[in-house]
């Protein structure tokens, strides 16, 4: 599997975002500003490293049900699974962002989803789930990085907390 | 928690998820299974892979008051009694299904819960107490008490190794279990009721 580096913007519902998809290609979302000064929000996403595509919902369990109405349709096109969820706060609380891939993470000692995250979502993430085979990677704006995460972390570590800019799933 | 292998070859299967509001054991679709029938392949380790995610923290609360013991004073004077009293608190969950210590399900969520939160999930726990209690002439009381609970809400996600239903991963979301909270704070009132005597 090719390696692929994707920048998600994550955004309000409707809000103007252009997401730069997986394999170079640039989709464009459908665009409604948000007002000006609006109150940032708890919302959970769904981004899609195979696609690019990204959408929020103002609750988690809306997300989760747009996701099984997408999901069963999308799997059966295109057979995504849940790599990984970040969370904004400790003990998976606050917003979240669900990665979904192609396939199972292949375990061939390689990070093999990337996922560089947009300003919205750049030095908030506090807790991480690795769904599926994936192990999750967390580089902070240094360089360096944090990792792997295994299983479920209610807490990402005081090194990395709040500093993640890159996302990885190897 | 990781049970059973890990697909060694990456496969191409499609994932689909159901939602743990359908109703259990009532089949929605020809071609869908139940929660029930999915949770079954994992209980029954007919999964590569079945794991349980919480959506976030657990919810702590106080749990309903049940009765849990009681006196009277059938005398014509007062009497100071030492009302002794017990109440068990169980493990309960959302879909039907068993979900508790010693069965797969329960193991599963056990160690995702345990993974996540780096504290033990408590299946059970039982209360004894006593109090003193001043009875007047043909008094009664009922003693109820209250433990605090914690639920948990989440995600059974299941890996096969071939296509079921047609397709090799599947979710159950939104699946929730009960229990008495791991360092259960009791509350106990007293009321008065009628006597029988």
């Amino acid at each position: 599997m090719a390696p692929i580096r994707t920048d998600a913007r994550r955004h309000r519902r409707g809000a103007a975002v252009a997401v730069s998809a997986a394999f170079g290609a640039l989709v464009a979302l459908p665009l409604t500003a948000a007002p000006a000064g609006a109150t940032q929000t708890e919302e959970h996403c769904v981004y899609s490293a195979a696609t690019g595509d990204h959408t929020c919902y103002p609750t988690r369990a809306e997300a989760q049900s747009r996701a099984q109405d997408q999901g069963s349709d999308v799997a059966r096109a295109s057979g995504e699974v849940i790599g990984a969820v970040v969370f904004e706060d400790e003990n998976y609380g606050g917003s979240s962002l669900t990665i979904t891939v192609p396939e199972p993470c292949p375990k061939n000692d390689k990070v093999d989803f990337w996922l560089d995250l947009g300003d919205d979502w750049k030095n908030r993430i506090s807790s991480v789930q690795a769904w599926s085979s994936c192990w999750v990677w967390l580089y902070p704006g240094s360089g360096d990085r944090a990792g792997p995460y295994k299983d479920n972390h209610s807490t990402v570590g005081g090194h990395i907390n709040d500093r993640t800019v890159t996302v990885g799933l190897s | 928690m990781r049970r059973g292998t890990r697909m060694a070859a990456v496969l191409t299967g499609a994932a689909a998820i159901v939602g743990a509001l359908a109703m259990p054991g009532v089949a929605s679709a020809a071609d869908e299974p139940t929660v029930r029938q999915l949770l079954e392949e994992c209980e029954q380790g007919r999964t590569d892979v079945c794991e349980f995610h919480p959506s976030g923290s657990p919810e702590v609360y106080r749990g309903s008051y049940e009765l849990a013991g009681g006196a009277q004073n059938c005398s014509e004077g007062t009497s100071t009694r030492v009302i002794r009293w017990e109440s068990s608190q169980t493990t309960t969950n959302s879909v039907g299904v068993t979900i508790s210590a010693g069965v797969t399900l329960g193991e599963v969520f056990e160690a995702g819960y345990e993974a996540s939160f780096s504290q033990e999930w408590s299946w059970t726990t039982t209360k004894a107490d006593e109090i003193r209690h001043e009875l007047g002439p043909h008094q009664a009381v009922d003693i109820f008490a209250a433990p605090m609970r914690e639920r948990v809400t989440g995600t059974y996600e299941m890996h096969f190794g071939d296509p079921y239903y047609g397709h090799y991963y599947w979710y159950v979301h939104d699946v929730v279990v009960d229990g008495p909270a791991s360092q259960p704070a009791w509350d106990v009132k007293v009321e008065s009721t009628t006597p029988d005597c």
